[in-house]
């Protein structure tokens, strides 16, 4: 064996603790490293979790009136099932019912398949959605004032929120002796039911 | 730390020494012969291996000259110290040079102070069972080469001073002018002078004023009136001999051989060692970095401090990582206490949160939905309009044109005006955002004949007068029985009447107002 071969024999061993002191050393580091990021990540996500509980807190305190109010006003418009389901059995029902009460000659209505509000300003947000049916309505009616009252009856008893779009009233073409009798009008109204549904509501209205 | 042994060689004796911190033992001693070579060979190899030898050489055969070279560099330098040593000595291979500087003068020369062992066949019996046993030599020195540091441990300040000690091979003396040594001779006392400490002493004075006398005729001591300043580690009972001297020539300090060992920091000596031991020490601890030997001899102390180099490179990297690890560590626990804190402080708040939110009626849903939903829904209330008020107004407007009979309305609610209304926007009752009621009516004069274009125009006039006096309303646009407007055209049949009822359509609009 050379000299150089013996001395780089002599030099392994103390290479390799060399490099094993090394690589402890640079492990140790490296865990401690790993273990301190985890900490700061940690504690950010604390912070931002406190920050988040301080600002609902901050904004619970300013705002636990309107909270109040307007939750009484949320629990109104279920109570009226305007938020919630469409309840289109109820609707013809209602339509039914009012025809009689007001001895109207004939009701026609067809109502065209929901779709979103378009109504400006009218915007849903988050996981509340402003949804609209719209219904047409063809009525004869005796004069004016039956297509209104029919209106006000709508509102009052449909399960939806009644959105007048357009009516047009037209005189029938009677002549002489027929006028007297019959509808002397024909109204022909687009009118929107506007229901709100809300994806976060605890207990969702079922269908009527 | 390694095992070191210091070999000092003195004229036909190796003497072995273990040096550890602090303390000097001896390990063996051998004699020049075939005897002592095989009894040093054998103490070689008993001892540990990685054991750092170094020898030390306190022999007469030495010698100090001054040289002067040319101010070279590199090898060209090398060169020429070489061909001067080779001039210089029979056997240049024990020899070591000092530079002393560059000369200020026209030629740029370099003073070298040239040391050499005169003899170095008296080193090689030794050398070659150092070189065969395969320990690490670090090299081979002279006692002179460290007695510029005995006498600054000593307390010798900046000036020159020569160094006197007893030792194990004679009386060494050494003329030291700070940082470098100048020169150095050993003397070997005859046995008379070693009877007893009076001629002992007068032997130390004697042999000191010779080198004064040498010193100054080699011009290395230039004034011959001034006292030579002498720094003599002597053993204790010498001092009284010693400090009874009265030589003007000669400035005499003298330290005692064991306040000498304390203050180069020895505490423990062979009970028979003299003063070599503290040269001994400092070959171990505090080895200079000059010596004598060839790069040969010393193949595995260059592998030992590789070894050394790599060893304590992986161990400073270690250090150095486990220093940022505790850091790193120290750190995590300041965040960790901080999140404990924060922990307590979020309690807090949502203890906080829950009693306020206990306080609050039952949410049907999130906070975010019950806002969106009432207030988009009050908008929406905002924005919804019935067409009886403004059918009222159309009635109020026919009240005052009484020929003019109904025949349809149209209402509509539009969030902006329809295109045909454009030229009406500019008007102050549409002005503002929507939402729009656009009305259209349809009307006829029953009374009145289609021949009557004069009559009928103004009733119908009269009507639209009517309408736009009504508050809020605008009239957008007209389509009168008989048009006479330079926009359209104009045609007619004026000797027929055909009995027709004439009819017209006003369009109105309006701001929605719920």
């Amino acid at each position: 064996m050379t000299v150089e071969k013996e001395a780089l024999k002599r030099l392994v061993a103390p290479t390799l603790t060399a490099i094993g002191l090394a690589a402890f050393g640079i492990a140790a580091w490296l865990g401690s490293q790993e273990w301190l990021d985890k900490a700061r990540i940690e504690q950010q996500a604390l912070r931002g979790e406190r920050a988040g509980v301080q600002g609902k807190l901050a904004r619970a305190t300013e705002e636990e009136r309107e909270i109040r109010d307007k939750v009484a006003s949320y629990n109104r418009l279920v109570e009226r099932g305007l938020i919630g389901d469409e309840r289109r059995l109820d609707w013809v029902d209602a339509i039914a019912a009012i025809k009689a009460n007001r001895k109207l000659f004939e009701v026609k209505y067809a109502i065209e398949p929901q779709r979103p509000l378009d109504l400006a300003g009218v915007k849903g947000a988050g996981a509340v959605e402003f949804l609209a049916s719209r219904m047409r309505l063809e009525m004869p009616l005796l004069h004016e004032g039956d297509l209104f009252v029919f209106l006000d009856d709508l509102e009052r008893n449909l399960s939806a929120y009644v959105l007048v779009r357009s009516c047009a009233i037209q005189r029938t073409d009677k002549a002489g002796a027929e006028r007297g009798a019959g509808p002397q009008l024909k109204a022909d109204c687009n009118v929107d039911l506007v229901t709100v549904r809300d994806k976060q509501r605890k207990t969702e209205g079922k269908q009527g | 730390m390694a095992e070191k042994r210091v070999l000092y060689l003195s004229q036909s004796l190796l003497t072995a020494y273990r040096v550890r911190r602090g303390r000097v033992d001896l390990d063996a001693r051998f004699s020049e012969n075939e005897e002592g070579l095989a009894g040093f060979d054998a103490y070689l190899k008993r001892l540990p291996k990685g054991t750092l030898a170094h020898l030390l050489a306190d022999v007469v055969e030495e010698d100090f000259q001054h040289e002067t070279i040319p101010a070279l560099r590199g090898a060209e330098r090398r060169a020429v110290i070489d061909r001067r040593l080779a001039q210089r000595y029979r056997d240049p291979s024990l020899s070591l040079v000092h530079s002393l500087g560059i000369e200020k003068g026209q030629r740029r020369d370099e003073s070298l102070l040239v040391s050499s062992f005169t003899n170095p066949a008296m080193f090689q019996p030794w050398l070659t069972v150092l070189r065969a046993s395969g320990l690490a030599v670090v090299g081979v020195f002279s006692v002179e080469q460290l007695a510029p540091r005995i006498a600054k441990l000593l307390g010798h300040g900046k000036g020159a001073t020569l160094l006197v000690s007893l030792n194990a091979a004679g009386l060494r003396q050494s003329y030291v002018e700070p940082p470098g040594i100048r020169f150095s001779r050993l003397s070997a006392l005859p046995a008379s002078d070693l009877a007893s400490p009076e001629r002992l002493a007068v032997a130390f004075l004697r042999e000191t004023t010779r080198l004064r006398q040498y010193l100054f005729s080699a011009r290395s001591f230039a004034q011959e009136n001034e006292a030579l300043d002498v720094l003599m580690v002597a053993p204790a009972e010498l001092r009284p001999g010693l400090e009874a001297v009265r030589e003007e020539s000669l400035s005499i300090r003298v330290v005692e051989l064991p306040d000498a060992m304390n203050r180069v920091g020895v505490r423990l000596r062979p009970a028979d060692a003299g003063a070599e031991v503290l040269y001994v020490y400092l070959a171990a601890v505090a080895t200079p970095r000059d010596q004598y030997a060839r790069e040969a001899l010393r193949g595995r102390y260059r592998v030992h401090q590789i070894r050394a180099a790599v060893l304590a490179a992986g161990a400073l990297a270690c250090a150095t990582s486990l220093v940022a690890a505790g850091a790193n560590v120290l750190t995590a626990f300041g965040v960790r206490s901080d999140i404990r804190q924060d922990e307590q402080q979020l309690k807090m708040i949502a203890d906080q949160y829950a009693r306020l939110a206990a306080r609050l009626p039952a949410m049907p849903t999130s906070a975010e939905s019950v806002r969106t939903s009432v207030d988009k829904f009050a908008q929406l209330e905002r924005g919804t309009v019935r067409p009886e008020p403004a059918l009222e107004l159309v009635s109020q407007a026919l009240q005052s044109s009484p020929r003019v009979e109904l025949e349809s309305l149209r209402w509509e609610r539009l969030d902006a005006l329809p295109p045909n209304a454009a030229a009406a926007a500019s008007s102050p009752k549409l002005a503002g955002q929507g939402p729009f009621e656009i009305v259209e009516i349809g009307g006829r004069v029953p009374t009145a004949r289609a021949s009557e274009y004069r009559g009928l125009t103004a009733l119908v006039n009269d009507f639209v007068a009517a309408l736009k006096r009504q508050p809020g309303v605008e009239v957008i646009g007209t389509r009168l029985p008989f048009d006479v407007g330079p926009q359209t055209s104009l045609s007619g049949d004026i000797v027929t009447d055909r009995g027709e009822v004439p009819s017209f359509s006003v369009f109105v609009a309006r701001r929605a107002t719920p």
